[in-house]
């Protein structure tokens, strides 16, 4: 039973109860689902020299194309990075055209909804118009759901986590049926690149758990409970100091690239490179491989490599 | 019931005018209405005003004169109509009426000792250097208070509910916001809200003619105004009618007379007397004038409402930096402990989840002055002119403006503070210095600007730092802050935070990312004067070769 349906079948408690309490605990025994996915011909896919939606509509065709991830009548989540309240030329938030492009893509293969959302650094609602994430996924006919209140968020046991062991999650994670990540390669203070698994930072509530209790295995530790089903990496503008939050346009450089793949610690890693960066050297990466998320070694990998 | 009168029905329609925007501002939950007009509705208050033309004698005295020349022709329209406060009463008068029919009035004795030495504390306190009793009893910044601190909870609630209901069907036009709750604020606008209801209901508007700082000078004024309600003598029956609904108990029927000075232009006695012997007219239809009750007193009083010279708030300004300087740690303690106990069941319950793996941090922070919004040019400044009334609470986007109890000190009760561990201010805002209706906070013109306001300095306490106690990256800080004033520094295989204080706009970012508990790892201390930041380092990237092939 989903949460909305929960609360639909008792709406004068829910007034109640959602307006000054979250239902702790109610998805505390929601089992980490597996990735159902089918394998396609590539691990992964590489592509540069175009348009962010341009890049996508190619690389996607390669991995055969969104049906083979979104079904018809299904949920999808998608989880940009929407964490700083900057224009889209700053390269701190990803970019809204890819987005849209991501959006359509969904609901060509047939899907019911599409809901966009991040947990925010800055002021949800400023972040949202200023990256014109807010305006593009609307165009396109997504819902943009906030993800700054506690009621929204759920808690779930992590038991294959090293350092996490629990966590409050989104509940549009939990209900859709895809999720889909689309992060934006940015450098970063504290977790060296911020990539894949550093964007799903931004579907937990208590960031500051993370920080304080080993940052660098946190990261690696949540995708041990939900895996997205697919990563598109954004690497059109790239943030390459500074980050994640950026201080002015020269922080950013153009390189026209996209990474996609299913295997989150693959497509991290070949970001890192991109980025000029051993993945090794990044520690969370290092630690997801460890704990079996996937592969580092990209020589180990069926890599489709585009240029637009 | 008589007909209404086209006078009443204008001041009706005058007072929804006035009031509807000013309390849509203060519940403006979404941030919908635009800042200029929160300006426009805010800004013609009177006190508003009069702090204004007291800043800028040359640019803002439009409103201030405007108001005083409203009230020389037509009496108190600012009572009866602009001033949200006595609309307040209104309303309240309204329910009265409709819940005790027979409700009368009857004339009673102006208290011209206690109105006009309450005028005159508050004007000599605040030429002395203190806004203390604007704060508590202007009527624009009390109805603030009132709407920030119950109305204004009471709408998020709704908006809560609302919202919940419409997620579980899967619609998120409408979202949850975080419920505003400062109990020393709350406490005392409830208690004035009752005091201010139980007023209207034994002694209509009493607050306006006996504490109301505002009522008693325009009172002053509306005695020697061009229009005024005056009574027709061969046409009144003295049957008392016009006293009995008098609201602002100033008509003496079986003298004849009315106290010019207390009457708030509600033209409810036009609308009772049944042989219209009372109008509302510039002439007088006597030959004999009525006389108004005068008390010597009051013409000398005239004297002594002057608006401070420029060179008197320097020297206030220079005193008051003088005295604030040293802050009394005992005070602030005391006001630590009274916070903590507000607290301390939030504080009970989280300590339910406190990590096993995380040690706790041990250094406290050592705060000396309170951070105060980009505009508010210094502490002195700020206390100065903000009158509390939680307007920039309202509409601060990420809330870091928060109501104090006496951290100010308790003349400076209630002006809010940057409180960083309920958020940080936002680099591209500057909501609070537009919105300002005092000036406590001055309009910083361009964003640019904002950005190199340096309101306060953040330091770094190493020994608290998750990357010194436990070895592992953190950051945060650096992560947050917009201008890279917190840098990160190889240490080993870690990155050791370090701030250049030059660069730091003291905006709370950090600080408020900072995961300590129970003491942060970098902390904002204030700048009792705001200071200029120097402008971010911009160190332009290579460009790169797009044509390469990939790295891997």
């Amino acid at each position: 039973m989903k949460r909305r349906d929960f609360i639909s079948k008792g709406i004068v408690g829910g007034i109640a109860a959602g307006s000054l309490l979250s239902i702790p605990g109610f998805y505390s025994k929601a089992i980490a689902r597996p990735s159902t996915m089918q394998k396609s011909d590539y691990d992964l896919v590489a592509i540069k020299n175009g348009e962010p939606d341009v890049m996508f509509d190619s690389a996607i065709k390669e991995l055969g194309g969104i049906g083979k991830f979104v079904k018809k009548g299904q949920s999808v989540v998608i989880k940009p990075n929407i964490g700083w309240d900057v224009v889209p030329e700053k390269a701190a938030n990803t970019n809204p055209k890819l987005i849209k492009r991501i959006i359509e893509h969904c609901f060509n293969a047939g899907a019911k909804d599409v809901y966009v959302f991040d947990h925010t650094c800055d002021d949800w609602k400023r972040c949202y118009s200023s990256s014109e994430i807010e305006k593009y996924a609307k165009d396109a006919g997504a819902k943009v759901v906030p993800g700054n209140t506690e009621s929204y968020y759920q808690e779930v046991k992590i038991p294959k986590g090293k350092s996490l062991k629990k966590d409050k999650v989104h509940e549009l994670i939990l209900s859709s049926d895809v999720f889909i990540n689309v992060p934006v390669l940015k450098s970063h203070g504290s977790a060296r690149l911020t990539i894949s698994m550093k964007n799903l930072m931004g579907i937990v509530w208590d960031r500051g758990y993370w920080h304080r209790n080993n940052l660098q295995q946190c990261i690696a530790d949540f995708p041990t409970f939900r895996k997205p089903d697919l990563n598109i990496i954004d690497a059109y503008a790239v943030m390459k100091q500074n980050g994640p939050r950026g201080v002015s346009l020269a922080d950013v450089v153009v390189m026209k690239s996209q990474i996609i793949s299913t295997d989150i610690v693959a497509a991290d890693a070949a970001a890192a490179k991109l980025f000029g960066i051993e993945p090794a050297d990044i520690p969370h990466i290092q630690n997801a491989f460890e704990l079996g998320l996937g592969n580092i070694d990209l020589s180990k990998l069926n890599i489709k490599r585009l240029v637009v | 019931m008589k007909k209404l009168n086209p006078l009443k029905i204008f001041r009706i329609i005058l007072s929804v005018v006035f009031f509807v925007p000013i309390l849509i501002v203060f519940l403006d939950l979404a941030d919908l209405v635009p800042h200029d007009m929160k300006l426009v509705f805010t800004n013609i208050q009177f006190i508003p005003a009069f702090l204004n033309i007291v800043q800028n004698p040359f640019v803002d005295f439009a409103i201030f004169f405007l108001l005083i020349l409203i009230t020389l022709i037509f009496g108190r329209i600012y009572c009866s109509s602009i001033c949200p406060l006595g609309v307040l009463q209104d309303i309240v008068y309204y329910f009265v009426l409709k819940i005790n029919k027979r409700k009368r009035f009857l004339y009673e004795d102006p208290k011209n000792i206690f109105r006009y030495s309450l005028l005159i504390i508050s004007v000599v306190v605040f030429i002395a250097g203190n806004i203390l009793l604007f704060n508590l009893l202007d009527p624009y910044s009390l109805f603030g208070k009132m709407s920030a601190n119950l109305l204004r909870p009471v709408a998020m609630i709704i908006n809560n509910g609302a919202a919940s209901v419409l997620t579980s069907f899967d619609i998120y036009m409408l979202y949850p916001v975080d419920l505003f709750f400062h109990f020393p604020v709350f406490l005392f606008s409830l208690a004035m809200l009752v005091f201010i209801v139980w007023l209207v209901t034994k002694k209509g508007r009493l607050y306006c003619n006996m504490i109301c700082p505002v009522g008693t000078f325009l009172g002053l004024i509306s005695r020697y105004s061009i229009f005024k309600i005056r009574i027709v003598e061969d046409d009144c029956t003295s049957c008392k009618v016009c006293e009995k609904k008098c609201r602002a108990m100033c008509i003496d029927s079986k003298g004849q007379l009315i106290d010019y000075s207390r009457c708030v232009d509600c033209f409810d006695c036009i609308s009772a007397c049944s042989s219209k012997a009372i109008v509302f007219s510039a002439k007088n239809p006597l030959k004999k004038d009525t006389l108004i009750k005068t008390e010597s007193v009051c013409n000398k009083l005239d004297m002594r409402i002057e608006i401070p010279s420029q060179e008197n708030l320097n020297n206030k300004q220079r005193d008051s930096s003088e005295t604030n300087s040293t802050i009394d740690n005992s005070k602030r303690d005391f006001v630590k402990t009274v916070i903590a106990s507000f607290t301390l069941p939030s504080l009970i319950l989280r300590a339910a989840e406190t990590p096993k793996i995380y040690k706790n941090s041990t250094i406290v922070e050592d705060k000396n002055y309170l951070v105060t919004p980009p505009g508010a040019k210094s502490i002195e400044h700020f206390n100065d002119y903000c009158t509390a009334c939680n307007l920039c609470v309202t509409a601060c986007p990420t809330k870091v403006l928060q109501p104090t109890f006496i951290e100010y000190g308790i003349f400076n009760i209630f002006q809010p503070k940057m409180d960083y561990h309920k958020g940080f201010c936002n680099f591209e805002c500057k909501i609070c210095s537009d919105i300002c209706p005092t000036d406590a906070i001055i309009k910083i013109n361009s964003l640019d600007q904002k950005k190199l306001v340096q309101i306060g300095i953040a330091h770094f306490i190493r020994e608290n730092c998750v990357v010194i106690t436990q070895g592992t990256d953190c950051g945060a800080c650096n992560e947050h802050c917009p201008t890279k004033a917190v840098k990160m520094i190889p240490e080993d295989k870690l990155l050791v935070p370090k701030v250049e204080e030059d660069l730091c706009i003291g905006c709370g970012a950090c600080e408020h990312a900072c995961p300590t508990k129970p003491y942060k790892a970098i902390y904002v201390d204030g700048n009792p004067i705001h200071l200029t930041a120097k402008k971010p380092i911009v160190e332009k990237q290579k460009v790169i070769d797009t044509t390469e092939d990939f790295p891997f």
